[in-house]
């Protein structure tokens, strides 16, 4: 008799704790802040220019709820916080920022120096993995041209220039801990319209402290992404010396090749410098070390590429090893000069993308960042060396 | 006055190990890097040894504390003080505890109000945290432990985490070693201390431990495995962050964690914060549950319900909560309770312990005189 009674009381004991808990559970998720996906302006592009001593912020949101089409919103302010609250009073819609992917930064404003947008992005936590470029025009040109594109089309751009194309990687985590971290200089991928108003991924854009110095080709970046990052997939542009010696043993091969020479006359010039290819970056290592002796400082950088050559020169024979060699040597000796001249003229212009500073400072006592590009820096030498690995040929013959 | 505790309340030895950990590991492990930094920069991995390693000693002295016939600290205070002023201790302790859970109370309100909600108003988390402990402590000390295996399973999934920001990592930042003076590194180390503050708690948890004595080995195997864990979070973020930038980030793991995209998460921080609610709960529940013990104690009588003495405390956890206004101070009851517990481990654990030898001697010296 108690016993049943004790297990009814423990049944009802228990079907109310449920009921309880469900009522709470209904109760609390009103407490929840509604946010509806339809009516928000989810942004993915930005684009800060500076006009007349005002900061601008450009805004493309795609609109789901009434077409496909996206917007764009423009306004202007002293600061960057005004500046959201200012794009929210444009739209019909409450412009959040957890989505966005990239930020564009006008050229006159990464020259004015992008510290104020950069540290109200650092203290938002709303905002997650960006990644930021630098327009070679305004950036607000280059929102406004993306309007008819896809809404993610820039980072994807962006991403896949990234992946496979030789552009250096860049995130929200490298810019801050290059802005805020001593002995690096900011560095950031530029984006531009060419002739035909289409978008392209042109070179690296570096920074001096927070104003942009100097702007290199996507050449150069290839370059330094093959000595900063660990994916060196990308493509590189060569055009070999012509051989002198060829052309005296090899009188048979002159004259097939002077044959295909006058037939390509009569065809109409062939495109094109026969002499020059394009290698393909498999992958590879690099290792940067610093020497000290003295007073003087030597940075010598060691890359490893296995690379795969696609369209070789018709004068080069790989199967000879006289041939082969000489191919090797001479491209590894053109990438060398390369980047001994693409870090000649970084010196030149007194900026750090590669981080030299933080080799220095990991190898002595003391740190004085002035000091160190003031004195140490512009006195620096380089030795380069590049080892190529011919990997493959490509299909076919 | 022993503290008796039916066998049918006790927990394995080995949960020490649980115990231990979990209330080692918890909001700190989120922030820690600024602090450490601020004097021995790189060299602050140093720091996170030393301070794990003198840890060991104050396990080893409050163990030695403990005894069969004293088996908790209010035990210990009134043998060696008597019993006004040993009660006088024990609610000085009983501040201590409190003040720590509720440190970690509001700073974890504090963490969702900037991450995640920034409307949320500080007495709406306060309320359902609130309930959320009362409904833990309740249980008793046993569901406590249960709670703290996953204090132990889920700061060892952090470790996984680190393989995204390994990936952009630069060993050089951790050069040069060596470079800084002693002063330095030993106030790098009293930050660190924070970190491992947890383990006092077994001056009142004690006697819930079957065969107590040889429990000894699990807790200092808890704190070398939470040393080890600061010690990896360390390395990895100071190579990850440059010493420069880590002044600037208040959240320094929640910032590393930012980096990690999945193809189905794109925001992994937002996650990360809700499941480290689970590793907090140790940290906030085990220190209440040791008020309400010690009140219970010293009150010595049954009148005293734990749940009613429970229900004060959270409710005045929450009253004051919703009175830290801002980060400002949020931050002082951070930099006030690191101080307090820095000379509640350093001076008093010692004290304690040396006051029960300097009792044991006499009481050995009026046996014999008598």
């Amino acid at each position: 008799m108690m016993n049943s009674m004790k297990a009814s009381y423990m049944k009802s004991k228990f079907i109310i704790t449920i009921l309880v808990s469900l009522v709470i559970c209904t109760l609390l998720s009103g407490c929840v802040p509604r946010s509806i996906i339809d009516e928000l302006g989810i942004t993915h592009t930005i684009g800060i220019d500076e006009e007349n001593g005002k900061l601008t912020a450009t805004v493309l949101y795609p609109n789901y709820t009434n077409s496909n089409k996206a917007s764009v919103i423009k306004t202007a302010a002293d600061n960057p916080s005004t500046l959201k609250s200012n794009l929210g009073h444009k739209s019909q819609s409450q412009i959040v920022l957890g989505q966005i992917r990239t930020f564009v930064l006008g050229d006159s404003y990464s020259k004015a120096g992008i510290s104020r947008v950069l540290e109200t992005i650092c203290k938002d936590a709303t905002i997650g993995n960006i990644t930021f470029v630098v327009s070679d025009t305004k950036a607000e040109d280059i929102i406004k041209g993306l309007k008819p594109a896809p809404p993610l089309y820039l980072s994807h751009l962006l991403e896949t220039s990234v992946l496979h194309e030789g552009t250096p990687e860049t995130n929200i985590h490298t810019l801050v801990s290059q802005y805020y971290g001593s002995g690096i200089d900011i560095y950031l991928p530029n984006i531009s319209f060419d002739n035909e108003k289409q978008l392209v991924v042109s070179g690296l854009s570096i920074f001096k402290g927070e104003k942009l110095k100097l702007t290199i080709s996507n050449k150069e970046a290839f370059l330094f992404k093959l000595m900063n990052d660990k994916n060196k997939s990308g493509y590189y542009d060569i055009t070999l010396p012509t051989k002198d010696n060829q052309k005296g043993k090899d009188n048979d091969k002159e004259q097939k090749h002077n044959r295909d020479k006058k037939q390509g006359d009569i065809d109409g010039k062939q495109p094109g410098n026969e002499n020059n290819f394009a290698l393909k970056s498999l992958y590879g290592k690099h290792k940067i070390t610093l020497h000290k002796k003295g007073n003087e400082n030597t940075i010598s950088m060691n890359l490893t590429l296995n690379v795969e050559l696609k369209g070789i020169p018709e004068s080069i024979q790989i199967e000879k090893k006289e041939d082969y060699q000489y191919l090797k040597k001479s491209m590894e000796k053109i990438i060398a000069n390369d980047i001994e001249t693409l870090l000649k003229k970084l010196q030149q212009n007194e900026v750090d993308p590669f981080g030299f500073g933080i080799i220095y400072r990991s190898e002595s006592k003391e740190w004085n960042e002035k000091e160190f590009y003031q004195k140490i820096y512009p006195k620096m030498a380089f030795s380069v060396k590049t080892d190529l690995i011919l990997r493959q040929l490509g299909v076919g013959e | 006055m022993k503290s008796i505790v039916k066998e049918q309340f006790l927990v394995s030895t080995f949960f020490t190990f649980y115990l231990v950990h979990s209330s080692q590991i918890g909001i700190g492990i989120l922030s820690f890097q600024r602090e450490i930094t601020k004097d021995a920069q790189q060299d602050a991995w140093l720091s996170v040894i030393i301070a794990g390693l003198s840890i060991h000693i104050l396990i080893w002295l409050i163990y030695q504390t403990l005894d069969d016939r004293h088996n908790d600290i209010v035990a210990v205070h009134d043998f060696c003080f008597g019993q006004l002023i040993g009660n006088i201790f024990s609610i000085l302790v009983l501040l201590y505890f409190l003040l720590s859970a509720f440190t970690v109370f509001r700073t974890y309100i504090q963490i969702i109000q900037v991450w995640v909600f920034p409307t949320i108003k500080t007495w709406q988390l306060a309320l359902v945290l609130g309930v959320m402990i009362f409904y833990i402590v309740s249980g008793g000390f046993r569901i406590l432990t249960g709670f703290s295996i996953w204090g132990v399973i889920i700061p060892a999934f952090l470790l996984l985490l680190l393989y995204f920001p390994l990936q952009y990592m630069n060993p050089r930042l951790l050069m040069p070693v060596f470079n800084h003076t002693v002063k330095e590194i030993l106030l790098s180390t009293k930050a660190s201390i924070l970190l491992f503050v947890g383990f006092e708690w077994i001056f009142m948890y004690y006697p819930f431990i079957k065969g107590a004595k040889k429990s000894q080995k699990w807790a200092h195997l808890a704190n070398v495995i939470s040393t080890v864990l600061y010690l990896i979070v360390a390395v990895v973020s100071f190579m990850y962050i440059n010493q420069d930038t880590l002044q600037h980030a208040t959240w320094a793991t929640l910032f590393m964690t930012k980096i990690i995209e999945l193809p189905f998460i794109e925001r992994f921080e937002y996650i990360f914060i809700f499941i480290w609610i689970l590793v907090i709960i140790p940290t906030l529940c085990i220190p209440i549950w040791a008020c309400t013990r010690i009140l219970k104690r010293i009150s010595n009588s049954n009148h005293l319900k734990p749940k009613i003495s429970l229900a004060f405390f959270i409710i005045v956890m929450i009253v004051a909560a919703t009175f830290i206004e801002n980060f400002v101070e949020v931050d002082k009851l951070g930099k006030f309770i690191s101080n307090v517990g820095f000379y509640f481990l350093y001076f008093y654990i010692p004290f304690v312990f040396l006051m029960k030898l300097f009792r044991n001697q006499l009481t050995k010296m009026l046996s014999k005189a008598q």
